[in-house]
């Protein structure tokens, strides 16, 4: 029985944690931060934070919120997360219009780009598929439970976007795996023909981007648990590039702290003309820049901007309009916390251009708190709290939770030699086997009767 | 479905003068009681018990009789037939190897012998696999697997591709079979639990010994084709794929473990070319109308014209070739085919 021991010692290393969320409107009108079940906008045209109303009829929600999208034109917001609840906001009155329960827990969320269509991927690999019947005006359909139109054979998918044309889907899951799949005009009947598989990383992915030139054909960019960011010819599956940002952030980091070797990919951002990447990377108290060439189809280390040492952010996001990449760092519960709310940190880089941030090396380059646009009532709407900079102790122990948490949920499981035969011989069939031997003679008890 | 068919009378079928032996009754004791168990438990000791009865009735037997025997034998093929029977006896002018009889080591040009190979009839397709799987197609060693084809220090401009996939192999009995019937297509079989991959290894490697110019075109690896099936094989690369007896998984909560899906079926078609031929075959009626259902619902597939499949040599191999197949016919079992052939989307 020690072998329970050893497993119940592996799942007891904490609860999950899911980091926190941004998400810019894409006119630059409001913007969104998720934090465990907490959805806080902020509307930076009237520079007021909104409250959500809610007038679909379903609960709120009661669990870690693990994705959260804006669509294409703006109008539409989607969030969904463990609780399996999936919900659709009108971003004017931000009000929920919609609230889907998914089967499983959800992991991704994308609205397709004419509105029409959300999709939301749950943690069995399966994407499932609404139609909004609001858009599509007039004919509703009988029933509208989500309909799963396609899967990754049980994988968690970790990231799933429509291409900027809206012809495809991509979808990218822990098993190193990035699918491209057609989305055809009448997807409920189905999302069977895949255009290609991107593959090449060599651990889970975990986040995935699509950038184009102006009116130029598009790429897709991807990050991972193997610390490089890939830029693809998603078309025909070609791995364009490779950045390794690992060596970069060893000689930015002292080795005694990256001994633990975590150096996943978190998230990334690129600029609106896709020159210029923001990537997030896990224990680097910063955001590093990826110069983004595609014309000659290159990925290179431009620089990394560090904030203060505890900032390490966990989400990236920036809108169409203004050049403000939004940053935040958070956890959806933390650990030997006394107050019930929930922080989360916020910096802001403005000039999300590759231009000024090539040139400026001694510009200051994040807003300072006092710079942030509308200010206090920002931070104080998106963060939960003004002071949140001064408790570091928090937030060091908050990312080391999620470090931990998001290792265990994507990172394939390994199991020693020893370790595996030793289930084998637990296994419930043998031990039918050892039942059928008789007390009382020894030998089988089809041989003694 | 055919439950009760079958295994008593072949348990009677059995030579009488050999049961005499206590260890003898017990084993066929328990082979009865496994006539009463849920099919796709019995498989599993069934076979192996009956597979351990033949293998020690051909250690009793003088080489001449063993020659008789594997001619007969309808689950080898005719040169693997000459194999058996040369291996220990009277051919020892190949080898020079007959004296490591029993050994799990098999010599060149000897064919593997399946009770060093048992393995549970079950592996779990969802866990995370430990093997070491290719990162893409590219990083497939084909050299490797077919080594005649691929002839060291030639570049790969004109390089063959794997052609047809069967995936689950098994023992290996269809691709044995099929080797022969395309002796220039390259083909693979994918089977996820590692002692019988090694059993389809030295089985090739065997009859590749044996019969120089032949057996060159078929290979084996350890894989999860449920998961993995991208990472060895571009777009529209196969022109034939094999389900040949797959697990039932007959609980609800397990349908996902079939190997036949809609989703799945997304992935098969991704590496089919347009015009490849996808074959399935059960003894169970249950998922064989699943499997068909399938793939009458999906939109890359349709349905094969009756003449067409009766005109094409394979199909008489799927019930035929394999070892599951063979067992299903002397049993005189039922098999459900659903064959169907890979077309392009038809937008209306």
């Amino acid at each position: 029985m020690e072998d329970a021991g050893i497993e119940e010692a592996e799942v007891s290393g904490g609860a999950e944690f899911a980091p926190a969320l941004v998400a810019a409107h894409p006119l630059g009108s409001s913007v969104a931060v998720a934090v465990g079940p907490e959805l806080r906008v902020f509307d930076l045209k009237a520079g007021s934070a909104v409250s959500l109303s809610d007038d679909s009829g379903g609960s709120s929600h009661s669990d870690a919120i693990r994705a959260i999208s804006f669509s294409a034109n703006g109008v539409l917001f989607a969030s969904a997360g463990d609780d399996k609840l999936v919900k659709v906001w009108k971003t004017d009155s931000w009000c929920c219009i919609r609230t889907i329960t998914s089967e499983k827990r959800a992991s991704a969320v994308a609205i397709s780009n004419d509105g029409t269509h959300l999709t939301f991927a749950d943690k069995f690999g399966v994407v499932w598929l609404v139609t909004m019947e609001e858009s599509v005006g007039g004919q509703k359909p009988t029933d509208n439970k989500p309909v799963s139109i396609l899967g990754h054979y049980c994988s968690i998918i970790t990231s799933m976007k429509f291409s900027p044309d809206g012809r495809y889907i991509a979808t990218a899951d822990r098993d190193f795996k990035i699918r491209i799949t057609l989305f055809p005009e009448r997807p409920l009947r189905g999302v069977h023909e895949i255009q290609s598989f991107c593959l090449g990383h060599t651990d889970f992915v975990s986040c995935i981007a699509f950038t184009c030139l102006s009116e130029g054909p598009s790429f897709l960019l991807s990050g991972g648990g193997d610390s490089t960011v890939r830029l693809w010819d998603y078309i025909n599956g070609c791995l364009l590039d490779t950045c390794q940002v690992r060596d970069k952030v060893e000689e930015l980091i002292e080795t005694s702290e990256t001994g633990d070797n975590n150096l996943a990919v978190t998230d990334i951002c690129p600029t609106n003309d896709g020159s210029l990447v923001a990537v997030a990377i896990q224990s680097l108290n910063g955001v590093m820049l990826l110069a983004c060439d595609l014309v000659t189809k290159k990925l290179s280390f431009l620089k990394v901007m560090t904030m203060e040492k505890s900032y390490i952010p966990t989400s990236l996001s920036s809108s169409f309009s203004a050049d403000l990449l939004w940053t935040v760092m958070g956890a959806s519960n933390m650990p030997n916390q006394a107050t019930s709310q929930l922080f989360t940190r916020l910096k802001i880089i403005p000039n999300f251009k590759k231009d000024p941030l090539a040139s400026s090396d001694h510009v200051p380059t994040v807003l300072e708190d006092s710079e942030v646009p509308h200010g206090e009532k920002l931070l104080l709407a998106l963060q939960g709290s003004l002071d949140i900079g001064k408790q570091e102790e928090v937030l060091a122990s908050v990312l080391a939770a999620l470090k931990v948490s998001m290792h265990k949920m994507l990172v394939k499981k390994h199991y020693s030699e020893e370790r595996r035969e030793q289930r084998k011989r637990g296994r419930n069939d043998k031990k039918i086997k050892k039942r059928n031997i008789c007390s009382s003679c020894d030998h089988r008890f089809v041989a003694c009767t | 479905m055919a439950q009760t068919t079958g295994l008593p009378s072949r348990v009677a079928a059995q030579p009488s003068s050999l049961a005499s032996s206590p260890k003898r009754a017990a084993r066929l004791a328990r082979a009865a009681r496994a006539a009463f168990r849920p099919r796709h438990r019995r498989r599993l000791v069934s076979s192996s018990g009956t597979r351990a009865a033949a293998a020690s009735r051909s250690r009793e037997t003088p080489p001449l009789s063993r020659l008789a025997e594997a001619c007969l034998s309808p689950s080898l093929s005719p040169d693997e037939a000459v194999l058996i029977a040369g291996g220990d006896g009277p051919a020892m002018t190949r080898g020079g190897d007959g004296a490591n009889g029993g050994g799990q080591k098999q010599g060149a040009g000897k064919l593997p012998r399946k009770r060093f190979y048992r393995a549970r009839a079950h592996s779990n397709p969802l866990s995370d696999s430990h093997f070491p799987i290719p990162i893409s197609p590219d990083e497939v060693d084909l050299s490797q697997h077919y080594p005649r084809y691929f002839p060291a220090g030639e570049g790969d401009a004109a390089a063959p591709r794997i052609r047809f996939a069967d995936v689950g192999c098994g023992f290996g009995g269809l691709l044995v079979g099929l080797s022969t019937l395309f002796p220039d297509t390259l083909m693979i079989g994918m089977e996820l639990r590692d002692k019988v991959t090694e059993y389809v290894k030295e089985r090739i490697l065997a009859l590749r010994a044996s019969n120089p110019g032949k057996y060159d075109n078929i290979s084996v690896v350890r894989t999860n084709s449920m998961k993995y099936i991208p990472n060895y094989f571009r777009k529209a690369q196969l022109s034939k794929m094999f389900f040949l007896f797959p697990d039932p998984h007959f609980k609800e909560k397990n349908h996902r473990r079939r190997v036949i899906s809609m989703q799945l079926l997304d992935e098969y078609a991704y590496v089919m070319e347009v015009g490849g031929i996808i074959y399935t075959i059960t003894d169970v009626e249950e998922l064989g109308e699943w499997m068909r259902s399938c793939l009458e619902k999906h939109p890359l597939f349709e349905a094969i014209p009756e003449e067409e499949i009766k005109a094409d040599p394979v199909v008489k191999l799927l019930s035929t070739a394999t070892e599951e197949g063979q067992k299903v016919a002397r049993n005189g079992g039922q098999t459900f085919q659903a064959i169907f052939r890979r077309i392009s989307l038809q937008e209306e």
